[in-house]
């Protein structure tokens, strides 16, 4: 009886329980799914890690190489993010090139990396105007059920804290990179943002950690970024929403990354 | 984590050939393979993982795919030696290189690919390398899923 109207009517279905202050998996409307993590599982990447939002699963591999700064940049290195969503994590994604959700994904953890600061690129520079550290981000979906940006910018932190970068130095005499793999330093991380996501239901109630049935039925997702100062590093608002919603959605953020 | 490599996709193709595929008339079986650490035997872990997929999501198959691989080492002094599942290290060595896929409990091969050359008489040695790697995994495999049969069905057998 509640399958059938759950198939007929979805989001009546859904409202009964928004009524009672809860969803149908059980948790409280401010509440996030059992999270897990697993560091360091990649042992051929530089660091790696394995995020579980409930059924979401995440994995982030960082490799890094060295490359030449840019011209206009000289004492940068390089972070280059990659969302995948492969076909294998929902059946909405198709093999071939990235979809639209995957690229909006590889944006927004750009912005979130350039944002927070959570990584000065000067640090990534060897050798000024020759040498330094290119780091590449693979963030791969592999189980999709909602919250993927939540799920993503946590592995991301996660797989930077595991990275060990060997010691380079450049030989004076022959001008060449010398890699001193015994002597491994970790990466200076100077924040530590987190993401918090919330589906919209009816332009004013907001649920946190929406699954993916969740986010096909609200009217818009919000993700809020905030470091562990509590200060706002980024909001990703691509739906229509009043300025009284977003402040209650920064309070539950602060909350959540305090958490 | 990169561009996915040509021929592997086919060669993963190849475990559909155990699918009783005379079940499913005009039905698409759409199998996606992800390699999350690559470290030698990609091909022959990729098959495995497409046959055991395939088991868990209740597709009549002919029998249970595993794909297994095996190498020749040339020692400078003493008779080749047949290596069963060869690493990362040991297939970038340049030797000739195995990849064999079995459906168990038929004895037949769902996928035999070779690459570098191989002298005939050396075939049958590393050919039964190949095929002992894939009845050792078979051998783990086979117990993991009649567990997990149990589990789900609390069946006896």
């Amino acid at each position: 009886m509640a399958a059938a109207f759950k198939t007929v009517e979805p989001l009546e279905y859904y409202r009964r329980f928004l009524k009672e202050n809860c969803r149908p998996d059980g948790r409280e409307l401010g509440e996030f799914r059992t999270t897990t993590v697993n560091i360091g599982s990649i042992t051929t990447a530089d660091g790696s890690a394995l995020v579980k939002l409930g059924n979401t699963t995440v994995i982030c591999g960082v490799k890094a190489e060295l490359a030449a700064p840019a011209v206009d940049a000289a004492n940068k290195g390089y972070i280059v993010p990659n969302v995948e969503l492969p076909s294998l994590c929902a059946e909405r994604f198709r093999s071939g090139p990235p979809g639209e959700e995957a690229q909006a994904a590889s944006q927004f953890i750009a912005d979130v990396i350039e944002n927070s600061q959570m990584m000065v690129k000067e640090d990534l520079c060897i050798a000024n105007g020759k040498l330094a550290w290119v780091l590449y981000c693979d963030i791969i979906c592999l189980d999709y059920d909602g919250n993927l940006l939540d799920a993503s910018v946590f592995a991301l932190l996660a797989a930077l804290k595991n990275v060990q970068l060997p010691l380079v130095t450049i030989n004076e005499e022959t001008g060449l990179s010398e890699v001193n793999l015994k002597q491994k330093n970790p990466l200076i991380i100077r924040k530590h943002p987190v993401a918090t996501s919330f589906a919209v239901f009816d332009d004013t109630l907001l649920i946190v950690d929406p699954t993916a049935e969740e986010e096909d039925l609200a009217t818009g997702t919000v993700t809020i970024v905030t470091d562990e100062e509590g200060r706002l590093c980024s909001v990703h608002k691509p739906v229509h929403l009043s300025t009284g919603t977003i402040s209650k959605h920064l309070e539950v953020g602060k909350l959540a990354s305090v958490n | 984590m990169g561009t996915p490599k040509t021929g592997s996709a086919d060669a993963v193709g190849r475990a559909g050939g155990a699918v009783l595929s005379q079940l499913y008339p005009r039905s698409p079986i759409d199998v996606h393979v992800q390699v999350l650490q690559a470290d030698g035997g990609e091909l022959g872990a990729s098959v495995s993982a497409a046959g055991l997929a395939l088991l868990d999501a209740g597709v009549a198959l002919r029998g249970a795919v595993v794909a297994g691989s095996a190498g020749l080492a040339e020692p400078p002094a003493g008779p080749p030696v047949a290596l069963s599942d060869l690493s990362a290290a040991e297939e970038a060595a340049g030797g000739p290189r195995l990849a064999v896929a079995t459906v168990a409990g038929s004895g037949q091969l769902a996928l035999c690919q070779l690459s570098a050359r191989l002298h005939q008489e050396r075939l049958r040695p590393v050919l039964d390398a190949a095929q002992a790697a894939c009845r050792g995994l078979h051998a783990v495999l086979d117990g993991v899923v009649r567990a997990r049969l149990r589990q789900d069905t609390a069946m006896e057998h």
